[in-house]
């Protein structure tokens, strides 16, 4: 209930700050089929989201459900991205040509989230793609670019859910058979505008702005090092707890 | 006459008077008359086409025999300057294009916007019949993601020249004192007073609120050139000229309009004209406190910027309850078409002799040179920015490029070989149509060539296509093809000039190599001097008339157009001498040169006389600007090794060869075309009734305004001239020669002759080409040449003091022809190496290689690599394969990124350094539609933003 009323917050503040001249949002629902990584000897396994362009653009990824599995550890951020697989994702590419937010998980049978994406038009387009990492944070090879199992471009301000691509994964050989891993993308119901909108300020005024994850990376290799995953909690005493990001 | 061939004249008659009848009812659109009797004649998108939505002309009558009400000459159209970076091409120009669609009645609506720089533009025009004016609505909206500052010069020319019964000047302002500024409502311009004789009426432009409303005008500038910055001028030739400037500011998503009006009077009196003034100054003032806004939506009223509220409000508006002017509905603007070439070879002001020279040295192919024009056309010469010079494209220019290739492989050579050349549409061809830039022509396929287009099949040019004309090639100020008014191509709101206007703009906007025109008075002159190219309106003789529609039956000439004096030299080798068809042509192969390249000498102008008559150096319209800078080229006859010797009455002499008594008899135009009736059996066969002059000149198929009235048609045409007859036109043609020769020999105050007389081109700035009314578009300068037979060649001389092309010319003997060539050549010579000779129109500058459009992918950071993935889409989108392998190119690629799965790197495609790759899967090439991928992987270690422009190359090419 928590998370879903922090997606809410996060979305409204997507179409906040959204640029004025945006005329829509693109919105979808996203499906995985996680089976194959239960007990996979490449685990622990992240997800990784990314947003790379020259922008204006913001997504709210949200309601996650892991279908039997969680979120662990920490979120690690880079550019303009804030939050968890908690509390929910927002990446932002106004500041950074490179956004990303990555957060291990334990998989259960399937994995499904929300998203919620501005569609302001550039040059070349702005990509929002989602990922698998291993435990090398390597991404599992997929038959999307760059190994993506879902790649939206921002290729025009009038999106439909056609613009979603979806891949599968690829046998890696060696025991790291993902080709069962298959992404999908459905509708969702349109959203009640005015309420996220309202929720959204309610939740830009409840917002306690956090130190930006200038370290996230280092801090990622540092737990790394300390084999800290698997526990729920990083070993590093300046990783933040994840309820720390909850209200952006 | 026989009884029955009496009968059947009259069955004739009647029958052409009840069709030309009922043609014109169904015809006659673009006018609209008001209470006052006047005809509105209203720019739309009927022919021709030149869609402004301006008012070209307003006259007591329709057709062209009316008289014209007031002065105005194309008035009521839109200049837009974005201001935008990088600026948008025909920024600061006159709009067209919309698509004005005429409802019969009274109103012209959008049916396609205008695009310029992010700005979405549209227009609406209204004529209210019953109170005599006409109202624009013009709304702008910014489809960009950043603001937009733009400036809307509404106005255009009110009259014409310095003085006289043509001219007008801002008699008032709604202030009071005749000078224009942000603090008036309304302008008034009204036309000088001749006692009882009927004058054009006045014509009061309202501008909207004046200041301190916010929205008000912001500044009056100057109609005819650098509007946007050159303030107002309120005497003179320019005078005529007014550019009412707001200045608008568009948020992102935003609308804007403007609105004005413009209050017309009948024609006046000295009596009359102060009451018709009161009554059209109270209107105006009428309209400015409270405009009239029927059949607006209330969006549109709500996007009125330049009226304040209090006034919309006390038209019986609420302004307060307005919607969002967001909401204003404006048609889509078509989608540009790309700037882009499928050939790799570029003829951006290529001459003749440099396509030849790299055709025989192998860098190139007719192929790649016709395609190159083909899409420069596509691009530049068509949709609403068009220059619109050519009418009709040959289907089959690739494959008459391609018989040239094969004929050079197998040893042929020759001066125009596999190069391009544009006919003027009132040369027979026999593979395209050939209409006198008339509809009433319009489908008509001669059997057979024109002589001078057979000439050129057989050098195995490419005949590119059918340039357009003014129809029927009659007046010399406006090429007014219906298929499309063809435009300036240096500047673009500009006329080209006619009748031979699309044979200029398609060699001087590089669409062309080269083009044949005609002139019976100045239509090669004129647009090759608008165009910066050169001309020779030959001898008599010097080239055959055989095929070629007339105007004037002995004194047309048809004659090339060239960018060069050796292309031209290029061109006559092949089509002038003698035709066997065309008895004026007898003596031409004994005057003409094996080689006219023989006599391109820089030394041609030494040691000769150059006459020099100050009388015709002077502008009617009253400007010096332009004769000032044609006198100063006259410096490069002297840097040749010629004198100027001053000639004609001011030292005793005359202007003018002293015509010989003329006692000739006969209607040359009617033996004309009764020759070319004769001539082309398959007119009647084809179904087209034109059985004389008369059936030619009273189609009511002509463009409305230029339309006879039926009832003056119905006449008998002139009897067929006897061959005494023309035997006497000729022989007084050749008595003309000798007159002019006698002029030229005892020319100067010492009475020593001269070897050629030199006169200027233009003499003025070219005025807008919305404009027309039987006015003159330029300051005209005709040698005698025509008149007399003889020779004249025009060739370039830089620009005029306002960034205008401007030619001079020579008159010489009849049959001087090649000595005038040569005298041309010497002096481009020394004007090119001052900069001064030919200059490059900027308008249609070079297209980017690329038979594909690409898609990029955005990047995805891909850990398991380490590098940044992006996807790039080559379709190939033009007719003809690319030859594999096909290779991307990237050029300034960002310092911060290397291209992991590189090729290699450019070394000789310029620009050179940047990485390329060769795309999977194109070994054999690309198909015309077929279209491959390509992963790219860039290594970016700080992971900054990655750009790069991309070329796509065929695999012929070494990168």
């Amino acid at each position: 209930m928590r998370a879903t009323f922090v997606t809410a917050c996060l979305t409204g503040l997507l179409i906040l700050t959204a640029h004025s001249s945006a005329a829509s949002t693109l919105e979808f629902k996203v499906v995985v089929n996680t089976t194959p990584l239960i007990g996979n000897p490449a685990g622990p396994f992240a997800l990784d989201f990314q947003l790379n362009g020259a922008g204006p653009n913001t997504v709210a990824i949200g309601g996650f459900d892991f279908g039997g599995g969680r979120p662990l550890g920490t979120a690690f951020a880079f550019g303009g991205a804030t939050g968890n697989l908690a509390a929910g994702i927002v990446l932002n590419d106004t500041s950074a040509f490179f956004t990303e937010l990555f957060q291990q998980f334990i998989p259960g049978t399937s994995l499904s989230f929300s998203v919620s994406m501005t569609t302001n038009v550039t040059p070349t387009p702005d990509a929002f793609a989602f990922s698998i990492l291993d435990d090398n944070l390597f991404t599992i090879p997929t038959t999307g670019l760059g190994d993506a199992l879902v790649l939206v471009n921002i290729t025009s301000s009038a999106l439909t859910l056609s613009n979603v691509q979806t891949f599968r994964g690829l046998n890696a050989g060696a025991g790291r058979n993902y080709s069962n891993v298959i992404a999908q993308a459905l509708p969702v119901p349109e959203p009640a505008t005015l309420v996220l909108v309202a929720t959204g300020v309610i939740g830009a005024v409840a917002r306690r702005r956090r130190p930006f994850f200038l370290q996230a990376e280092r801090r990622w290799m540092r737990a790394r090092r300390s084999r800290s995953f698997g526990s729920d909690s990083p070993s590093s005493a300046n990783a933040p707890r994840s309820g720390d990001q909850e209200s952006l | 006459m026989v009884p029955f061939a009496r009968t059947q004249i009259g069955i004739r008659l009647l029958a052409t008077f009840l069709c030309l009848s009922l043609a014109r009812s169904v015809l006659a659109f673009t006018y609209v008359v008001d209470a006052n009797g006047t005809y509105w004649g209203v720019q739309d998108a009927a022919p021709p086409r030149v869609d402004t939505g301006s008012i070209r002309a307003t006259q007591a009558g329709a057709g062209n025999n009316g008289a014209f009400s007031t002065t105005l000459n194309g008035f009521g159209g839109i200049m837009v300057l974005v201001d935008a970076t990088p600026a948008p091409r025909f920024n600061g120009e006159l709009m067209r294009g919309f698509g004005l669609r005429f409802d019969g009645v009274d109103r012209f609506t959008t049916t396609q916007s205008v695009s310029l720089g992010g700005v979405t533009i549209s227009r609406s025009v209204y004529v209210n019949r019953g109170a005599n004016w006409t109202r624009w609505l013009d709304t702008f909206t910014n489809t960009t993601n950043a603001p937009l500052t733009i400036k809307v010069a509404f106005g255009g020319q009110s009259g014409m020249g310095a003085s006289g019964g043509n001219s007008s000047a801002i008699v008032n302002t709604s202030s009071g004192d005749a000078l224009v500024t942000s603090g008036d409502s309304w302008v008034e311009v009204a036309t000088p007073l001749s006692g009882n004789t009927l004058v054009g009426g006045p014509q009061v432009t309202v501008i909207g609120s004046p200041a301190p409303f916010t929205g008000t005008m912001t500044f009056a500038g100057n109609g005819l050139y650098n509007t946007f910055s050159n303030p107002l001028t309120y005497s003179g030739h320019e005078g005529n000229f007014q550019g009412y400037v707001n200045t608008l500011t568009l948020p992102p998503g935003g609308t804007r309009s403007l609105l004005h009006y413009l209050v017309l009077g009948p024609r006046v009196t000295s009596a009359t004209s102060a009451s018709v003034r009161a009554t059209v100054e109270a209107a105006a003032s009428g309209l400015a406190a409270m405009p009239q806004l029927a059949g607006f939506t209330p969006a549109e009223i709500c996007s009125i910027a330049n009226f304040d509220l209090t006034s919309i409000s006390s038209s019986g508006v609420d302004y307060t309850a307005c919607t969002d002017p967001g909401d204003v509905v404006q048609p889509p603007a078509p989608a540009a078409r790309a700037p882009k070439t499928s050939s790799i070879y570029d003829v951006l002001e290529k001459t003749i002799g440099q396509l030849r020279a790299d055709m025989e040295s192998g860098v190139t192919t007719s192929q790649a040179i016709t395609r190159a024009y083909l899409d420069r056309i596509a691009v530049y010469d068509q949709g609403q920015f068009g220059f619109n010079s050519f009418e009709y494209i040959a289907t089959d220019a690739m494959a008459q490029a391609e018989a040239a290739d094969a004929a050079r492989a197998a040893g042929a050579k020759g001066p125009l070989l596999g190069i391009p050349i544009a006919i003027k549409n009132l040369y027979d061809t026999k593979d395209m149509p050939t209409t006198n830039g008339s509809l009433t022509f319009e489908g008509f396929r001669p059997l057979h060539d024109a002589f001078q287009v057979a000439r050129l099949r057989e050098a195995g040019a490419v005949l590119l296509g059918k340039a357009a004309l003014e129809e029927y090639a009659t007046s010399g100020n406006y090429s007014n093809d219906p298929w499309g008014q063809v435009w300036n191509a240096f500047n673009p709101s500009k006329s080209a000039i006619a009748s031979s206007g699309g044979s200029a703009v398609a060699v001087a906007a590089s669409l062309a190599a080269a083009a044949l025109g005609s002139q019976t008075g100045d239509s090669l002159y004129g647009p090759a001097s608008a165009a910066s190219l050169v001309t020779l309106r030959g001898t008599d003789g010097l080239e055959s008339g055989s095929g070629i529609m007339p105007l004037s039956w002995l004194t047309d000439f048809g004659g090339a157009m060239a960018r060069s004096v050796s292309d031209l030299a290029d061109m006559l080798n092949v089509v002038a001498g003698t035709d066997p068809d065309d008895p004026t042509t007898a003596p031409a192969d004994e005057h003409i040169p094996a080689d006219w390249r023989s006599g391109l000498d820089i030394h041609a102008l030494e040691g000769k006389r150059i006459g020099y008559i100050p009388s015709v150096w002077v502008d009617p319209f009253g400007t010096t600007g332009t004769t000032d800078a044609e006198n100063a080229a006259l410096q490069y006859l002297v840097a040749a090794g010629a004198t100027i010797v001053e000639m004609g009455s001011t030292v005793g002499g005359t202007n003018t060869p002293t015509a010989p008594p003329d006692n000739t008899t006969g209607n040359t135009t009617q033996e004309g075309w009764m020759q070319y009736i004769d001539h082309h059996p398959e007119l009647a066969a084809q179904g087209f009734q034109i059985f004389s002059a008369v059936d030619v000149s009273c189609s009511q198929k002509k463009i409305a305004y230029t339309r006879a009235d039926p009832s003056a048609c119905l006449v008998a045409p002139a009897p067929r001239m006897t061959q005494a007859e023309i035997d006497a036109k000729r022989a007084q043609r050749v008595l003309r020669q000798a007159a002019a020769k006698t002029w030229m020999d005892t020319a100067g105050a010492d009475h020593q002759g001269v070897d050629a007389i030199v006169y200027p081109g233009l003499l003025s700035d070219i005025s807008f080409n919305d404009g027309g009314g039987g006015r003159a578009s330029f300051g005209r300068r005709d040698t005698p040449g025509a008149t007399n037979g003889i020779p004249t060649v025009v060739f370039p001389a830089g620009y005029n003091d306002h960034g205008q092309p401007i030619d001079i010319q020579l008159l010489g003997r009849a049959w001087d022809d090649a000595k005038l060539v040569g005298m041309a050549y010497a002096f481009e010579y020394y004007a090119n190496a001052a900069g001064q000779g030919h200059v490059a129109a900027s308008t249609a500058p070079v297209l980017t290689y690329g038979q594909t459009e690409t898609i990029r992918s955005g990047f995805v950071r891909d850990r398991r690599t380490s590098t940044y993935a992006q996807e790039v889409t080559i379709q190939n989108t033009s007719p003809d394969p690319i030859a594999g392998p096909v290779l991307l190119l990237l050029d300034n690629l960002s310092a911060n990124a290397t291209l992991t799965n590189r090729t290699g790197i450019v070394a000789n495609a310029a620009p050179t350094g940047g990485p390329y790759i060769s795309v999977p899967g194109t070994a054999v090439g690309l198909a015309p539609g077929a279209s491959v991928s390509v992963a790219l992987q860039f290594s970016n270690p700080t992971n900054a933003a990655i750009t790069y422009s991309m070329r796509v190359l065929p695999g012929t090419i070494v990168p």
